[in-house]
């Protein structure tokens, strides 16, 4: 959520098609996330909580930068509500917003949520295993795959682009390869066939056509 | 330059993977001998997507190779309009240009104008109409156009599609042609033609510039009323509405259309091929049917024909956002 | 009645009937797969039925479009991953109750009273449809506004965390929804320079980043969670008859509800569940128990949101607006099967309309079996270990996103939003709320600043109406709430 598209120039954006347009937009923002998941954290909490303080500042500074952003827009000829309203009421209420949580007002209710939520919430990784860095690589990995979706799916084909997805994501959750290999190999190939064929989805061909 | 640079690395990758995998059928047989893409800009269900896929099935059965209807949208049209540009000029990438194209390079939105393509028919033109609600006062456009005439700026609100939006151009291009500023009547910007034929019906607003084919239902329900169109003839689905010209004496006519074409550098041989085509499909029962249903207005132009069209429709949409102040230096 | 038979025989063609049960199926799994919308299930059907005879292309829309609203509800409460934004609002219920043990229970009902609230809302369409188009009509922008304020306001009502987190959720979506040129002024704004932002963030690639992936992610940090003892599922309607006789006036409520949203065109389900789950929440003797697995608001938002599916059809057969997102698609089918809406439809063609009711009439009562197979071979994945089902998720997700406009930026929008989800969730922010605010974000613009420009810039009007007043005082009285309620808390615990 950046308010505006200072620091990179067009050309600059427009070099090589797709993944740097795709990975210059998100960069800053993963780069920020992977920062603080490594820096901020209290060693007992999973990666990217973070204190109400810092989140509430977050939302001040979006807020602000939405709103500054919104009143930059240019005026319509012949209208006089132009397009700048809306993104300054939002954003001014947003930073208000930001400010309350930063003051840890409404924190409560939460404490109470948590508890209701004890019953069926999920159960932290032993955290002897994997270090704070290793489970926050882990949990990028699945965007990361889309990211890598984007940049090969026309070259390398639907198929053998989905398998390695299946396959890296299955092997990060722990699957044997007796399990991982079949389905990386039977899960694309099935996906094709129905939304290819059947719905006609044009899912790239790439290296290795399917006979259908 | 720098959204060039990035369409024709595009471009080169989508060459280098139907080099990939259409290399050997493209030495074998006349054209088409393998499936053809026919890119739509706009969504599925709406009314271009409707038309392309009408045309894309006659193209099937005059050719006897599936025409293959992909909905490429986004970025309010200039997506699937690049989708077309970007493909590789080998006659199995086709698409449909809508008015768009002669609208969007003016904002600065692309650089993509009606010259990035090999022209090959125009088949459709819809003029607007003019609507008001059904209780409205002003029975004739005569009357309408005295009573704005004579109204303050501003008093009059009117609406049909989003500010800068073809109806918003043909509000103003008429206003114009009346003598008038083009902020005279209040442009109240909507999502498209059906929620502001609903205002209208609702009370909210004056009138509604739309096509006629979206403003039927609601005048078919008795909801609103259509004063004239702004064409050069009378719709034969709408005999009653006189044109702009047989009701004012102005000589103003407007449109959006869809056409035809493909990635520019096409072979003649091709191009010709898929015109005579196309001249088929619009001479047909079944394409003159299904758009009477629906009450598209049916119109050709060959390959030059339409190329020459689009030249001019994009000088008077440039015309037209200028005075609008819409139109990027 | 002549009419009537002959709609009858219309309906009991073979193709027609082979039409409804194989679009029923697709619109099951469709419904069902984590990443496809029920928006898309019928949009993806289009090309299809331009093959078909006009009733047997509208029925796959009818029949595929209510089993897709009913099947979203199924990954909702078996993984926690809504399959359509019309599932969202209860998604959390829904999967407490399967936590605790009970996912037949709630499978149940979200079948059960789907089926009611579809036949509910076919029954309004067939007795009510003039009168409530001519309500419908009567909503002119002001209406509008406080109506798409009043859905926002419901995320902050349904939020177990704290209001202002989930307040600050639904800003954001609405930031989210300023992004493109789909606005007002029709100028490119927060687009910075790149095309693919143009026609600004498409809500289904964003809702399925912040359920479906996010929820991978959260897959990836944390351990699996202690296996549902393994058995077979037990009988999914027992019960349902005694909640039926037990929850009457949540029913009527939802039912009644989702019709009134259904007929508003730009208001669908999605906004019809969230605001039935809010009401049911207010209005209930033990909203503590709301969040917990709590049968009350499933039978509520879960009978209204396909009540709106079928009342959404009367302004579109009527005045060929569309209702949401699926009859605006629906009513490029009718056109292109020369039915084309208008009163006419209901005079000329009156068997076709007929055909219509009854295509909608056996949908419904065929998604109770048809559901229940679902369900039972859905309930694998409470069997299989999470890295079979995970990965699956993923690909689907791409693909589901891609085909949603046939462009690859839409898949990095989803991968964006997996990331966005996953970092709210952890912090407490509903993500829920921000699902709202992006789907709601151009219709609450555009009917302000479109009702600014109508009364050139007076307030007045959005007060003045009897409507808009009514919904006025509605909104405020949303907005108050949470403040009221910490008040009062505030002032218990002081006491205390």
């Amino acid at each position: 959520m950046r308010a505006s598209g200072e620091g990179f120039t067009h050309s600059t954006l427009f070099v090589i098609p797709h993944l740097p347009m795709a990975l210059r937009a998100m960069g800053p923002f993963l780069s920020r996330l992977r920062e603080r998941s490594m820096t901020l954290l209290p060693a007992d909490q999973l990666c990217m909580q973070l204190p109400d303080k810092v989140t509430g500042l977050f939302l001040v500074g979006v807020g602000i930068a939405a709103a500054y952003g919104g009143s930059l827009q240019p005026p319509v000829p012949g209208q006089q509500i132009g397009p700048e309203v809306f993104p300054m009421v939002v954003g001014i209420g947003l930073a208000i917003c930001g400010a309350l949580i930063a003051l840890g007002i409404g924190h409560r209710f939460e404490e109470e949520a948590e508890a209701d939520l004890a019953a069926h919430s999920d159960q932290p990784a032993p955290p002897e295993r994997r270090s704070k860095a290793a489970i926050g690589l882990k949990v990028l990995l699945p965007p990361a795959l889309l990211l890598f979706y984007v940049v090969a799916v026309d070259r390398l084909g639907f198929v053998p682009t989905g398998a390695a997805m299946v396959l890296a994501t299955a092997l990060a959750l722990g699957a044997r390869p007796k399990l991982a290999i079949p389905l990386a190999l039977v899960t694309p190939v099935g996906v094709h066939l129905v939304f290819y064929k059947l719905l006609r989805v044009p899912l790239p061909d790439g290296l290795l056509p399917m006979p259908w | 330059m720098t959204r060039l640079t990035r369409r024709r690395l595009l471009g080169n990758a989508a060459a280098a993977g139907a080099l990939a995998g259409a290399g050997p059928s493209l030495a074998q047989g006349a054209y088409p001998s393998r499936p053809v893409t026919v890119i739509c800009p706009w969504a599925a269900g709406g009314g271009t997507d409707a038309t392309v896929r009408i045309i894309a099935s006659l193209l099937e059965q005059e050719f006897k190779q599936p025409f293959n209807v992909v909905n490429r949208t986004g970025g309010s049209g200039v997506v699937g309009h690049s989708a077309i540009a970007s493909a590789q000029p080998d006659g199995y990438t086709l698409g449909m240009l809508t008015v768009e194209i002669a609208m969007m390079h003016w904002q600065g939105l692309t650089e993509l104008a009606p010259g990035s393509y090999t022209p090959l028919a125009l088949m459709n033109e819809d003029p607007p109409g003019i609507q008001v609600n059904v209780n409205s006062p002003y029975k004739t456009v005569k009357e309408l156009a005295d009573a704005i005439k004579a109204s303050p700026a501003g008093k009059f609100k009117a609406s049909g599609t989003g500010q800068g939006g073809i109806w918003h151009l043909a509000l103003i291009g008429w206003l114009v042609a009346m003598g008038l500023k083009p902020g005279h009547v209040a442009w109240v910007p909507s999502n498209g033609a059906a929620p502001a034929m609903q205002d209208l019906a609702a009370g909210g607003l004056d009138v509604v510039t739309c096509s006629v084919p979206e403003a039927r239902t609601m005048i078919e329900a008795g909801k609103a009323k259509s004063l004239a169109i702004m064409s050069p003839e009378r719709n034969p689905q709408f005999k009653d509405v006189p044109t702009l010209k047989e009701a004012l004496g102005i000589d103003y006519a407007t449109g959006a259309w869809r056409g035809i074409a493909a990635p520019k550098g096409l072979p003649a041989e091709i191009g010709q091929k898929l015109t005579a085509a196309l001249k088929k499909v619009n001479d047909s029962k079944e394409f003159r049917e299904f758009m009477a249903n629906r009450g598209f207005g049916v119109k050709w132009a060959d390959a030059a024909g339409f190329g020459t069209f689009m030249a001019g429709s994009d000088v008077a949409m440039g015309k037209a956002m200028d005075a609008a102040g819409l139109k990027k230096a | 009645m002549d009419t009537f038979y002959e709609a009858l025989r219309l309906v009991a063609q073979p193709d027609v009937l082979i039409a409804i049960l194989l679009a029923s199926i697709y619109g099951l799994v469709v419904g069902s797969l984590p990443g496809l919308s029920a928006t898309m299930a019928t949009a993806l059907l289009v090309p299809i039925t331009f093959y078909l005879s006009p009733i047997a292309a509208i029925a796959t829309i009818i029949a595929a479009s209510a089993m897709a609203i009913f099947s979203g509800d199924i990954p909702g409460c078996l993984l926690r991953i809504p399959g359509t934004p019309a599932s969202a609002a209860y998604t959390d219920e829904a999967y407490a109750m399967t936590r605790k043990g009970q996912p037949e229970l709630a499978l149940g009902i979200c079948l059960w009273f789907s089926a009611i609230g579809g036949i509910m809302g076919t029954v309004s369409l067939i007795v009510l449809a003039p009168p409530l188009a001519e309500m419908a009509l009567q909503f002119s922008t002001y209406e509008y506004f406080w109506l798409a304020l009043l859905g926002l306001m419901c995320s902050t009502l349904v939020a177990r965390s704290s209001p202002i987190k989930a307040i600050a959720s639904m800003l954001i979506g609405l930031l989210i929804a300023c992004i493109g040129m789909e606005n007002p002024a029709g100028t490119p704004r927060f687009t910075f320079g790149l095309t693919d932002l143009l026609g600004g963030i498409e809500p289904i690639p964003a809702l399925v980043g912040v359920f479906a992936l996010s929820e991978v992610m959260r897959a990836m940090a944390t351990a699996e969670p202690p296996r549902l003892p393994s058995r077979r599922f037990g009988s999914i309607l027992k019960g349902m008859w005694a909640l039926t006789l037990r929850y009457p006036r949540p029913q009527v409520r939802g039912n009644i509800v989702g019709i009134i949203i259904g007929v508003l065109p730009g208001a669908g389900a999605d906004m019809a569940a969230w605001v039935s789950y809010a009401m049911s929440k207010r209005l209930s003797k033990e909203p503590e128990k709301f969040g917990s697995g709590h049968p009350e608001g499933l039978i509520e938002a879960g009978a209204s949101n396909n009540a709106s599916l079928a009342s959404g059809w009367v302004p579109s057969l009527l005045f060929g607006i569309p209702g949401d997102t699926i009859t605006a698609i629906a009513i490029g089918v009718l056109f292109m099967k020369g039915l084309n809406p208008g009163p006419t439809l209901f005079t000329d063609k009156a068997s076709s309309m007929y055909a219509l009711y009854i295509i909608f009439i056996i949908a419904n009562i065929l998604m109770i079996p048809l559901g229940i197979a679902m369900i039972r071979i859905a309930s694998f994945v409470l069997r299989a270990p999470r890295a079979a089902i995970m990965p699956v998720i993923v690909l689907l997700c791409a693909v589901g996103s891609f085909a949603t406009g046939n462009n690859l930026f839409l898949v990095v929008t989803l991968a964006g939003f997996g990331v966005i989800g996953y970092v709210m969730e952890r912090n407490g922010f509903p993500v829920a709320a921000l699902v709202l605010g992006i789907i709601m974000g151009t219709m609450v613009e555009q009917n302000f600043v479109t009702s600014l420009i109508k009364s050139d810039g007076s307030i007045w009007p959005f007060f003045s109406r009897p409507v808009a007043a009514v919904l006025a005082a509605l909104t405020f009285a949303a907005l108050l709430w949470p403040v009221f309620v910490w008040l009062s808390r505030l002032r218990w615990r002081r006491a205390a």
